[in-house]
């Protein structure tokens, strides 16, 4: 069976993956620091 | 007749010396390593080539030229990039990344203008050597005692002028001490405006000389950085006079190291050459990073040291 | 590209080959940059010297995994061309590698796999060797002397894989066998899978040591070395052990990259390949966060590679090559970053530590504007030419 467009897919998943989990990590800190700014 | 060998160690070790002190002295005045130091030589080594191959003339003529041409080129980049880089409050790390640019953009425009003389002139520009436009004293080629003559000219007129002219002076108060300075009135702003003329100009000058012995092509100004670091560094980093003994040192022992151990190990330790001025600059840094200053200082904090100074100041009756 | 999925014989070709490709050298790119940021980011070790520690990885699987691999291609039967002297190990070694071992890792896929795990084992412990022995001259010094010394050792790592043919070829090159013979497809799909796996380990090693006391500590030393030596923490000692750890994961980089080409020489290796580049990356996305590292890179990756794609639209503007403009392009973009945005395009955030009362520890930000900079002439004073009078 015809591993490469698998592999292509698995690739690109991969590729979004850790931007994705950057960015949503990156929100959650800045939104938490914001809310203790303001619980100030 | 000296040797060939021996003229070409004294060439280059003049050379290394003038590129050295200018090094020291931008550390002095601009308290960074200016990486593109190196790349002011490639400028000149260019300056006598346009000049020599493509307007026939000879390259002495191109001195003057290579001088002001290296000096407007580092006050430009002291205005457009490290003054602005200074004035925003960037530290050391951030100047030193920012000559670092400097010397990669340097590079590459030296590249493509050999590239379009290639194209436009229809000569070799990648690799070249201006042996044949020199003149001949005595049966000596004559960069052997201009290159002499103008290193011991430098340095005569370089203590001359930071020890008795008001804008040497000046430019010793602002490195050890800008606001204490500006406070005395000197305008800092044209002091280092001077002195990164000066330096630049006269790196620009050594490297006009280049080729007219060695072989050169456009990366030999950023390959050059790191004997004219190793000999600033033995002479210690802020030491003017040191710069002096530590590019002799180093100039000296890159050439004349390199063959006496190619006559005793063989000749493919000739390929290992640039690891010697490595090898000073690792040496250094490991047993006394401020160089031969440190040794001195070291030398005279001891028992030995006091005796000599009570030796030399009881004759100027201290 | 829905097209691939279905109808896709061998290669990747066309577009889609591009995207391997970016993928590819951005997996490499973000790992090498990942570890810069760990350095120079967060722990203000400003490290010159990336192009050693990905050329010991490279060399790593040129000069040990070659031998390892023929030696279990001898002693399994096959015969090999000589390749003890130097001559026969650059001149043999096309046949070698091709003809004779390559068809063997095809059938034994444990074997190529463990070669390949072994190489990044090997690579992880060389790394941190070399991370040891450039951190020793100057490690206890000012910053300024660091990157001297590790600037010049990057030259010295080539000339040293130029000149001694044993490691990786001299100036020829060696080929490497290729240890994902056994996958049937395109190989670089399955490099740049294992490369981007990599990444993403790695980018959650380093995400865990940046969240935890010691990143807390590495962050500290960058600001204010004095007071962290004041505590009582050997500074030295953290810096050295930054710099090890980080030169261990930078040559896991040179690894794949040789696996990725199956080939080795030493010019590949460059200093402004390996050095500049992820410092320009580091740079315009922000030092201080991983979140500023990804976007540089993949910024710098792909402002790289459409060049290359495109040259034939360059050239009608550009007498010269490239490769040049390249460099222009990196010395002037860095100058450019660093005066009109100096901590990036995604600045560093202040730091997030759950349940401490955050606003009232700090109060003010201090941000530098250069254009409220203190000017050497007052506003409505007219230029003098000759600024050189009083």
């Amino acid at each position: 069976m015809d591993w490469d467009p698998i592999l292509f897919w698995v690739m690109i998943a991969i590729w979004v993956i850790m931007p994705t989990f950057i960015v949503i990590e990156e929100i959650r800190e800045r939104r938490a620091l914001a809310k203790d700014r303001e619980a100030e | 007749m000296i040797p060939p060998l021996l003229m070409g160690a004294i060439i280059y070790a003049c050379l290394i010396t003038i590129l050295s002190i200018g090094f020291t002295l931008t550390y002095l005045t601009a308290k960074i390593p200016n990486f593109a130091h190196g790349t002011y030589a490639g400028i000149g080594i260019y300056v006598s080539y346009t000049i020599s191959k493509i307007m026939g003339l000879s390259p002495y003529i191109g001195m003057p030229l290579a001088f002001l041409l290296g000096g407007a080129i580092s006050v430009a980049i002291f205005l457009l990039v490290i003054g602005v880089l200074q004035r925003m409050g960037g530290g050391a790390i951030v100047l030193t990344i920012s000559t670092l640019a400097i010397q990669i953009f340097l590079t590459a425009s030296l590249n493509i203008y050999a590239f379009w003389l290639r194209e436009v002139y229809k000569t070799y520009s990648m690799m070249f050597m201006l042996k044949e436009f020199d003149f001949y004293i005595g049966g000596y080629p004559g960069v052997f005692p201009v290159t002499l003559a103008l290193c011991v000219v430098t340095v005569i007129v370089l203590h001359y002028m930071l020890t008795r002219t008001k804008i040497g002076v000046a430019m010793r108060a602002t490195a050890e001490d800008p606001e204490l300075a500006s406070v005395l009135g000197i305008n800092i702003y044209r002091v280092q405006l001077f002195s990164w003329f000066l330096t630049g100009g006269m790196a620009c000058l050594a490297g006009a000389f280049l080729p007219m012995w060695f072989q050169s092509n456009p990366t030999t100004g950023a390959a050059i950085i790191t004997s004219i670091m190793a000999g600033s560094l033995l002479g210690g980093f802020e030491n003017v006079y040191g710069a002096i003994i530590g590019g002799f040192g180093v100039g000296f022992s890159e050439i004349l190291l390199t063959y006496w151990l190619q006559g005793t190990i063989g000749t493919w330790i000739g390929e290992y050459r640039p690891l010697i001025p490595m090898f000073f600059l690792i040496a250094i840094l490991l047993l006394e990073p401020r160089g031969l200053q440190g040794v001195y200082e070291r030398l005279l904090a001891t028992k030995t040291g006091e005796r000599l100074i009570r030796m030399f100041s009881r004759g100027r009756g201290v | 590209m829905i097209e691939l999925i279905g109808s896709l014989a061998g290669e990747i070709t066309g577009e889609a080959r591009l995207i391997v490709d970016i993928a590819m050298f951005f997996g490499l790119l973000v790992i090498v940059a990942m570890a810069l940021n760990f350095q120079y980011g967060n722990a203000g070790v400003p490290n010159m010297g990336c192009a050693v520690q990905v050329i010991v990885g490279a060399f790593t699987v040129s000069a040990i995994t070659m031998r390892l691999t023929f030696w279990i291609v001898e002693s399994a039967g096959i015969k090999l061309l000589p390749y003890y002297s130097d001559f026969d190990w650059v001149y043999n070694n096309q046949i070698n590698v091709h003809v004779l071992v390559n068809p063997y890792l095809k059938e034994h896929p444990m074997v190529a796999i463990s070669l390949l795990l072994f190489s990044m084992a090997v690579a992880l412990v060389l790394g941190a060797f070399i991370g040891w022995l450039m951190s020793l001259p100057a490690i206890r010094l000012k910053a300024t002397y660091l990157m001297i010394v590790l600037i010049t050792m990057a030259d010295t790592s080539q000339i040293f894989g130029r000149n001694i043919p044993q490691i990786s070829g001299g100036t020829l090159g060696v080929f490497v066998p290729n240890v994902f013979a056994w996958y049937p497809g395109d190989r670089g799909v399955i490099t740049a899978v294992i490369t981007l796996a990599i990444g993403l380990v790695a980018f959650f090693i380093f995400r865990t040591m940046l969240n935890s006391p010691y990143g807390r500590l590495m962050r500290a030393i960058r600001e204010n070395e004095v007071t962290v030596a004041s505590v009582g923490k050997n500074v030295v000692g953290i810096r050295r052990n930054i710099l090890v750890f980080a030169s261990g994961i930078t040559a896991l980089a040179g690894v794949l990259n040789a696996f990725y080409f199956s080939f080795v020489v030493e010019a590949n290796y460059q200093r402004a390949w390996w050095t500049y580049w992820p410092w320009l990356m580091l740079i315009l996305g922000g030092p201080g966060n991983n979140a500023g590292t990804f976007l540089g890179c993949a910024l710098v990756v792909a402002m790289r590679r459409i060049i290359i794609y495109y040259k034939w639209f360059f050239d009608q503007y550009f007498f010269f090559p490239i490769s040049y403009f390249e460099d222009i392009l990196l010395g002037t973009l860095l100058i450019v970053v660093m005066i009109f945005r100096p901590s990036g395009l995604i600045p560093e955030k202040l730091l997030y530590i759950p349940g401490v009362p955050y606003g009232r520890l700090v109060r003010e930000e201090v941000k530098v504007d250069w254009r409220k900079a203190p000017r050497a002439r007052a506003a409505g004073e007219k230029p003098r030419w000759m600024f050189w009078k009083r």
